[in-house]
């Protein structure tokens, strides 16, 4: 089978820092892969250079078996992005700015505007979709950007803390939609720090630290080889060599006790 | 989709052709740039914590800034109106209007230039960089169409009615040629330092460039008065050949409307032929790295890992214009904002280069015909042209990129929201204006000796009071940073800062003249004494504003 996306020894580098030291690893179509790490350990960056933002160093990558190169753009068309920050236009309301993205991946204005008002419908954003997106809560822009991503039926799916700000039902359903997709052959790239969440929904998990790979495979694989009775949340905290939470904890409510705000 | 084109753009279609062969994807090209026109027109509201509930934003901000346009190119007009001989005439208002437009661009159009977001939202959807960029270079040149045929546009009806429909079309041509060449001179500038900088050098790098560009366009624009032989005794232009017109880049520009005249002089031509090869020429070298300006611009999304460390100037300046108290606080809020506004400083900086030059140049014929003596009575006074620079420094206070961060002020007690806004002026009195009058302090120094004292004093005491009145008075009217930056909002800043110049001059032409006249210490001090006295007031009558 020809993997969905493959890197080889990919590298990169921002001033002295070394962001990516040769990171590698191949994802076969109708997987969901939880990408994660602590901040700063090159996660965002090699979705970056995955989406053409950014040009990596060294190494390869190979998106459905065709290498990437910087000028080409259509290979984006296969690609659904939800970034983590949310970059929407305010002053568009949803259904002008999901059209537009719509009509930017290549569909025409009709039916962008068809389907987006559909996946609002089903999502619950459909009241609010002619009111400007700067009215909108946090969870109504994450809804907005998982509808963007999904509007043109890409086939890989790069998803950067998709359920911020989501409500508790609305998180169900977004966890079941990816679910639906993966059973349907799309290969999603799972972004969050919200390790519950990743442990349940993934089928092989990539812990990236410092800018190489830590670990990389089923989770029961990965607990197995660590420690078998973990969660992903301790498996985290050890293989990232971290283990004073509770003492910095203490620290930071002693210092908040010890203010004098009320006198 | 390029039905998706506003109904005066559909003559963009003619240029398909010619765009799809240069790498940009027509459609997408269309979509885009509508979608930014509409952006454009629907202003972002902000967080609207208001000050003064009277005071109401323009409605039409564009037409506001068009007509604020429009008025600045009918004093420009001026200089074609009046019986001169042609060149002079012709040089004096392309020189201006360089000017005018080089500020406008600089300081409205440098977010919509430098805007790395595009990439992030488009560039990952499988818009190229090529479709990126012409869209932005579209929408600007939109943009500045519309300054330029505001500013540019009254001349040229004075070129037809005095010179016949010629010399108007050459004036047309010549005018936007003009426009063209600053906007490549700008966007290769931006070019070349985005390419070879990274990181926080490269935000300052720019900055710097900003200041240097306008500078420099200033330079040569009055090369005609700062040099000795340029102007004849009765102050106009040679006519014949000097090695300035080679650098003189506004002056080219007076070549072609010249030869519509039947001036068929070897300078003519030389200017005609320097304007049409110099713009085809920086045309032809941006667009063959048009891409790669987009590439580029994604270093400004970059987090700088610079750590922040309160310097001794900084440290000194909190403690001597703000105390221990709350106000120390908004000093520091406002010296941090200051910092790292990029848009601010974009818009701001160029100013202050005008403040720091106009003087000079506006006082260059006058003063090249005293001796130095009597001319440094006068010179040291010069520090006083930092003020031309106050009205944007605090205009533009209202605005920042990220105008939430001051929500935080709806919630926490915020009892006197007058002292916040003191607190963030004297921070611009002292990180962007005390600085440059202490340089300026000591030019003056060597130049007056000793008796350039008092009016150093002078010039650093009314710029601070000035900087409170005008906080006071024409400061944002909620509470600082809290407004997103939007280029019509821009447009009403250059428009604003250019109208307050004229304000300003008559207050700064009565300084340097009355103190340059009278030149005396116990008059610089009684002068000194009453602007802090008022200072002092104003300073006060911040504590009464309220939400």
């Amino acid at each position: 089978m020809t993997p969905a996306i493959s890197l080889d020894h990919v590298t990169k580098h921002f001033g002295n820092k070394q962001v990516l030291q040769g990171v590698s690893f191949s994802i076969d179509p109708g997987t969901i892969v939880g990408y994660i790490g602590p901040n700063g350990a090159g996660k965002s960056t090699t979705v970056k250079i995955i989406l053409g933002l950014l040009q990596q160093d060294g190494g390869t990558i190979n998106l459905f078996g065709t290498p990437l190169r910087p000028e080409d753009n259509d290979y984006k068309r296969r690609i659904g992005y939800v970034p983590e920050s949310a970059d929407v236009f305010d002053a568009l309301t949803a259904r002008e700015y999901l059209t537009l993205i719509g009509q930017v991946y290549g569909l025409s204005a009709d039916v962008a505007e068809a389907k987006a008002q559909g996946l609002a419908t089903v999502v619950g954003l459909a009241p609010a979709f002619d009111r400007r997106i700067a009215g909108y809560s946090k969870g109504m822009r994450q809804l907005v950007l998982i509808i963007a991503s999904l509007l043109h039926n890409p086939d890989l799916l790069f998803w950067d803390e998709p359920l911020n700000g989501l409500d508790a039902n609305t998180v169900l359903i977004v966890e079941e939609i990816l679910q639906e997709l993966r059973n349907r052959g799309k290969t999603i790239f799972y972004s969050s720090h919200i390790m519950d969440v990743v442990q349940k929904l993934s089928d092989r998990i990539i812990l990236l630290n410092d800018g190489v790979v830590a670990a990389d495979g089923a989770f029961k694989d990965i607990a197995g080889a660590v420690d078998a009775n973990a969660g992903l949340q301790e498996l985290f905290s050890q293989l990232t060599g971290f283990n004073e939470h509770g003492q910095r904890a203490k620290e930071f409510v002693d210092l908040v006790m010890g203010g004098d705000a009320h006198d | 989709m390029t039905d998706q084109l506003p109904k005066g753009l559909g003559w963009l279609t003619h240029w398909r052709g010619w765009l799809t062969r240069r790498g940009v994807n027509f459609d997408q090209f269309c979509l885009l740039l509508s979608t930014k026109l509409l952006l454009v027109t629907r202003s972002s509201g902000g967080l609207g914590l208001r000050l003064n509930q009277s005071a109401k934003p323009s409605a039409h901000p564009l037409r506001t800034s068009f007509l604020w346009n429009l008025l600045i190119g009918g004093a420009l007009a001026i200089f074609l109106a009046l019986p001169l001989p042609l060149m002079f005439g012709l040089s004096s208002f392309t020189s201006a209007l360089f000017l005018m437009f080089f500020l406008t661009m600089l300081t409205s159009y440098a977010t919509l230039l430098l805007d790395p977001k595009d990439r992030l939202i488009f560039g990952v959807r499988g818009v190229g960089d090529r479709t990126l960029n012409a869209v932005r270079v579209g929408l600007v040149t939109l943009f500045l169409g519309a300054t330029m045929l505001a500013q540019g546009g009254p001349a040229i009806i004075v070129l037809v009615l005095r010179f016949g429909p010629l010399v108007g079309l050459a004036g047309l041509i010549s005018v936007v040629l003009l426009g063209v060449f600053a906007l490549m001179i700008a966007l290769l500038f931006y070019l070349l330092v985005l390419r070879f900088f990274d990181g926080e050098k490269l935000k300052n790098i720019l900055n710097i460039v900003q200041i240097a560009l306008v500078a420099g366009i200033y330079l040569v624009s009055q090369l005609p008065n700062l040099l000795p032989n340029s102007v004849d005794f009765s102050g106009l232009l040679h006519t014949g050949f000097s090695w300035w017109y080679l650098i003189a880049l506004p002056v080219w520009f007076a070549g072609l409307p010249l030869l519509a005249h039947g001036t068929f002089t070897a300078l003519a031509f030389l200017l005609t032929g320097l304007s049409l090869i110099g713009t085809i020429a920086l045309t032809w070298a941006y667009l063959h790295h048009a891409a790669a300006f987009e590439q580029y611009l994604e270093k400004l999304d970059q987090s700088g890992t610079t750590i922040r460390h309160n310097s001794r100037y900084f440290r000194l300046m909190r403690r001597l214009f703000a105390g221990h108290g709350d106000e120390a606080a908004y000093f520091t809020l406002g010296w941090r904002m200051l910092q790292s506004e990029r848009e601010y400083k974009l818009r701001v900086y160029p100013q202050l280069v005008y403040g720091l030059i106009l003087p000079m140049v506006l006082g260059a014929n006058v003063l090249r015909n005293m001796s130095f003596s009597q001319a440094s009575h006068y010179l040291v006074y010069l520090g006083v042209g930092v003020i031309f620079g106050l009205p944007t420094a605090i205009w533009f206070l209202a605005y920042s990129s990220q105008p939430e961060a001051m929500g935080v002020f709806r919630y926490v007690p915020l009892a006197h929201p007058g002292l916040l806004l003191r607190g963030i002026v004297k921070a611009v009195f002292a990180r962007i204006f005390l600085p440059l009058l202490l340089v300026i302090a000591v030019v003056a120094l060597a130049i007056g000796g000793v008796h350039a004292i008092t009016p150093v004093a002078l010039s650093i005491a009314l710029t601070y009071m000035v900087a409170l009145v005008y906080g006071r008075s024409m400061g944002p009217k909620q509470l600082p940073f809290s407004e997103e930056f939007g280029p019509q909002k821009g447009m009403q800043g250059g428009a604003i800062g250019f109208a307050m110049v004229f304000v300003s001059m008559i207050f700064l032409a009565l300084i340097i003249f009355v103190g340059g006249l009278v030149f005396s210490p116990w008059l610089d001090l009684a002068a000194i004494a009453l602007a802090a006295l008022v200072a002092w007031l104003i300073g006060r009558g911040y504590k009464t504003m309220v939400i």
